[in-house]
């Protein structure tokens, strides 16, 4: 079968042909296909380029190791997400450190666009936010996932997916101020403490 | 006056995960209370930065590695779709061809590296133009003395003249119908291949200096052989046209093209050019030739 052919075909389908019938190529076009996302959470959330590629790297040798262990029932992407979740958390046990979100938010984006102290700004807000909260925030807000699959890739039931984030982004809003008529700028102003 | 909304109505506000009863009573509030209006904006303020902040996204070197690990890590252990559990060990280099070479298109790679293999490939010297004769293509009888490169421009001017390239560039034909798979395809030209990765270079690289290669898991590696060097430079689906070794800025190197299309799925269209390091197969340039 032609790579074109194998990349008409969905991720399930793929796992599919590289299990039952060992169409090896079908690695290359998941890898293609997702590797970008896998390193981006990861890069996120662990905040080191080298991190996230070695984190990239055991999420992808583990797919294709545990391939016949996917159930059909669930998305191909979140289980994905849930394997990179755990390996960025098994990473970060590993170095006995709470990631830090340093690189995580890149300073100068490719595209030039955005404002560099705005992204230090949230930089600084990312790296002091718990582990579990800021994976949340970044699998909703960079990621776009719904609450349902964040609960499937992490395990934690939507209830939890929901007070992870509005935890994550209080936080986040505390610690950079609200923004201003000024699209893109924040100021530090406190916000309003939570309802009574 | 309806209480304030707490942190996690108004976040779940925001992301439309408030079902429809709730939320016309989180509305009437958020109308008449401008402490909750202010929150919202505040939070409204952070996912909009969050998302503003772009994609990263892995360099070609930094994908290259990956695929290099995973495609090893299947060649050592069991069949597909066996359960976990053995040991990562470095792949026999016959076990890891036949995983990549499962594509038609690798076996041009194959077929390639096999004429190339045989020439004793020497030292690097001084060469009269970027633009000597092909002598050193996979297509060619091989000549002790590379062809000097400094620059891209050299690079496409002397991969021009390598037989392979240049009659890619002069025929560019639209995309044949693949052969039967399994089936050596005949030339090593668009006839070999499929489609190919997306994104194909297209701007200079300054080599590998500061890209850090992740190092676990990876075994201790041989240094590379041309053979080496083409699989891991050309990716599934893409044409090899040529391969030669050249002196780039002084340092011995493999010139190796290849065609991919310029849009995924569509015809073999752009010629890619890498200059790999000989010690360690690391991206010296990368351009491209597009007719």
């Amino acid at each position: 079968m032609w790579i074109a052919d194998l990349e008409a075909l969905s991720d399930e389908e793929l796992v599919r042909r590289f299990v039952d019938g060992k169409v090896a190529e079908a690695v290359d076009v998941l890898l293609r296909r997702h590797q970008d996302r896998v390193f981006g959470l990861a890069l996120r959330i662990l905040g080191s380029r080298a991190d996230a590629l070695d984190a990239s790297q055991d999420v992808f040798v583990g797919v294709f190791r545990k391939a016949s262990s996917f159930r059909h029932q669930s998305a191909f992407t979140t289980w994905l997400y849930r394997l990179t979740v755990n390996a960025c958390n098994d990473h970060a046990r590993k170095r006995s450190r709470q990631p830090v979100a340093a690189e995580a938010i890149e300073v100068a984006g490719p595209d030039g666009i955005g404002r560099s102290d705005d992204r230090m700004a949230i930089a600084g807000a990312m790296r002091r936010l718990p582990m579990e909260q800021r994976s949340a925030v970044i699998m909703r807000d960079l990621l776009g996932l719904s609450y349902e699959e964040i609960a499937a890739a992490t395990d934690v039931a939507v209830g939890t997916v929901k007070s992870r984030i509005a935890r994550g982004r209080a936080a986040l809003a505390g610690g950079l101020g609200e923004p201003t008529d000024q699209p893109g700028r924040l100021t530090p102003r406190a916000i309003p403490k939570k309802s009574p | 006056m309806t209480p304030h909304l707490d942190t996690e109505q108004m976040s779940a506000y925001l992301d439309g995960e408030v079902p429809g009863s709730e939320r016309a009573t989180l509305e009437r509030h958020l109308a008449s209370c401008p402490d909750c209006t202010a929150r919202k904006a505040a939070l409204e303020g952070v996912v909009r930065s969050l998302k503003a902040l772009p994609p990263p996204i892995l360099t070609e070197i930094e994908a290259q590695s990956l695929r290099r690990v995973v495609r090893k890590d299947l060649g050592a252990g069991p069949a597909p779709g066996a359960e976990g559990g053995f040991a990562r060990r470095t792949p026999a280099r016959g076990t890891l061809w036949r995983f990549v070479a499962a594509g038609a298109a690798v076996a041009a790679v194959l077929i390639g590296i096999a004429v190339v293999s045989v020439a004793k490939l020497g030292s690097p010297s001084a060469h009269p133009t970027a633009a000597s004769a092909p002598q050193h293509s996979v297509f060619a009888s091989p000549s002790p003395a590379p062809a000097a490169l400094g620059t891209q421009a050299d690079v496409q001017a002397y991969a021009r003249t390598l037989p392979g390239v240049s009659s890619f560039l002069q025929q560019l034909a639209p995309r044949p119908e693949p052969a039967p798979a399994g089936t050596a395809p005949q030339a090593l030209g668009p006839a070999a291949a499929g489609t190919a990765k997306s994104g194909a270079t297209g701007t200079a690289q300054s080599g590998a200096t500061g890209v850090r290669v992740p190092a676990a898991n990876v075994a201790p590696q041989p240094p590379p052989t041309l053979a080496s060097c083409t699989l891991d430079a050309v990716p599934s689906g893409a044409a090899l046209l040529g391969a030669s070794a050249v002196a780039y800025q002084g340092t011995p190197a493999w010139l190796i093209a290849y065609a991919t299309p310029s849009t995924s799925g569509g015809p073999l269209n752009v010629v890619n050019l890498e200059v790999r390091s000989q010690a360690a197969c690391a991206l010296l340039t990368s351009t491209t030739i597009t007719p």
